[in-house]
């Protein structure tokens, strides 16, 4: 063997050990590289576990009971003249609507306490809640009853005009029997169907 | 167009008028009139009213509603009157129902009536506030 071939075998092997070693190197290296920055103490990689931080504990907190308000509509106000006879159209939880006054309860925990030409405020659970009324405000006079219609009449009444019979003469209950009879058919055919 | 083809259609027209009245239900309402309802109740304004004289429209061989108009007389209050105007249907149970609006401001609810057409009533204001009873009878 020539030098020549001696010297590409030597160069061969060392090339060859070079990698083994730089191979094994590799295979054991720690995590840790060689030149990084040490680890900075306010980061830390998201898998990692802080043993110093306290654990938390997801906690289900009862939201506290808190009180609804009745549903409060207000359709009309009827303003008295001296303010102190006002009255509101109402109607609370989408019941039937009523007419209250200052003083007057809205369904059981809440309580009328104003009445102005265009709201109503009322007191619940401590609060003061004020609605509005869309429809304008109706004005009464003082000589007016604004509550209860007199006992004689009520609106719509025609005095000194009663209907009478028809102007041939036929009396009143004339029909009667006719439209019995056309009734108790009804009836019965009715109840053959069902 | 040929004559025959002329009587043909001129048939047929007059063939199809009638049946397509029946498919529609084309009949005459009668009108029962002077019908007589004696009242009595405690409601204020409507206690002096004593009679409903009425009148009642409705085809009731095709159909099962009526209309009803007419006035309720109170002689024992001024002499006056409320107009009355409202409806009646019969129930799938066969029973007679009837509603009525008096004056502006009541209506008067009758639920169920037998065939004597007498019974008891309600009568409420247009809120919906119960006012009162009455009693109507029917002879």
């Amino acid at each position: 063997m020539n030098a020549t071939a001696r010297g590409l075998m030597a160069a061969g092997v060392l090339v060859v050990a070079s990698g083994a070693v730089w191979l094994y190197l590799a295979l054991n290296e720690p995590l840790a590289s060689v030149g990084s920055p040490a680890p900075d103490a306010r980061s830390q990689a998201a898998w990692q576990v802080d043993p110093s931080a306290a654990p938390r504990v997801a906690t289900a907190i009862a939201p506290a009971t808190t009180p609804v308000p009745p549903a409060v509509v207000l359709s009309g106000v009827a303003v008295h003249p001296d303010g102190s006879s006002n009255l509101a159209i109402v109607s609370v939880d989408r019941g039937p609507q009523t007419l209250l006054r200052v003083g007057d309860r809205l369904g059981s925990s809440a309580m009328v306490i104003r009445i102005d030409e265009a709201s109503m405020t009322y007191r619940f659970a401590g609060n003061d809640l004020r609605v509005f009324v869309t429809a304008p405000s109706a004005r009464i006079s003082s000589a007016a009853k604004p509550q209860t219609p007199s006992s004689d009449q009520r609106p719509g009444f025609v005095a000194d005009a009663p209907a009478i019979a028809r102007a041939n003469g036929s009396e009143p209950g004339s029909g009667n029997e006719g439209f019995r009879q056309a009734v108790e058919r009804k009836m019965q055919a009715i109840a053959a169907t069902r | 167009m040929t004559e025959s083809l002329k009587l043909f259609c001129a048939t047929a027209l007059l063939v199809a008028i009638p049946i397509s009245a029946n498919a529609y239900r084309v009949g005459a309402p009668d009108t029962y009139s002077d019908l007589l309802w004696r009242v009595s109740s405690n409601v204020s304004g409507l206690s002096g009213c004593t009679e409903f004289q009425l009148d009642a429209t409705g085809d009731l061989l095709n159909s099962t509603k009526l209309i009803i108009y007419g006035s309720l007389n109170c002689p024992l209050q001024q002499s006056g009157s409320y107009g009355v105007s409202g409806s009646a249907y019969f129930g799938g149970d066969g029973s007679y129902n009837m509603t009525l609006l008096v004056g502006s401001s009541t209506s008067l609810q009758c639920v169920r009536f037998p065939a004597s057409l007498t019974g008891s009533c309600t009568y409420y204001d247009t809120f919906g506030n119960f006012l009162g009873s009455a009693f109507l009878t029917f002879r």
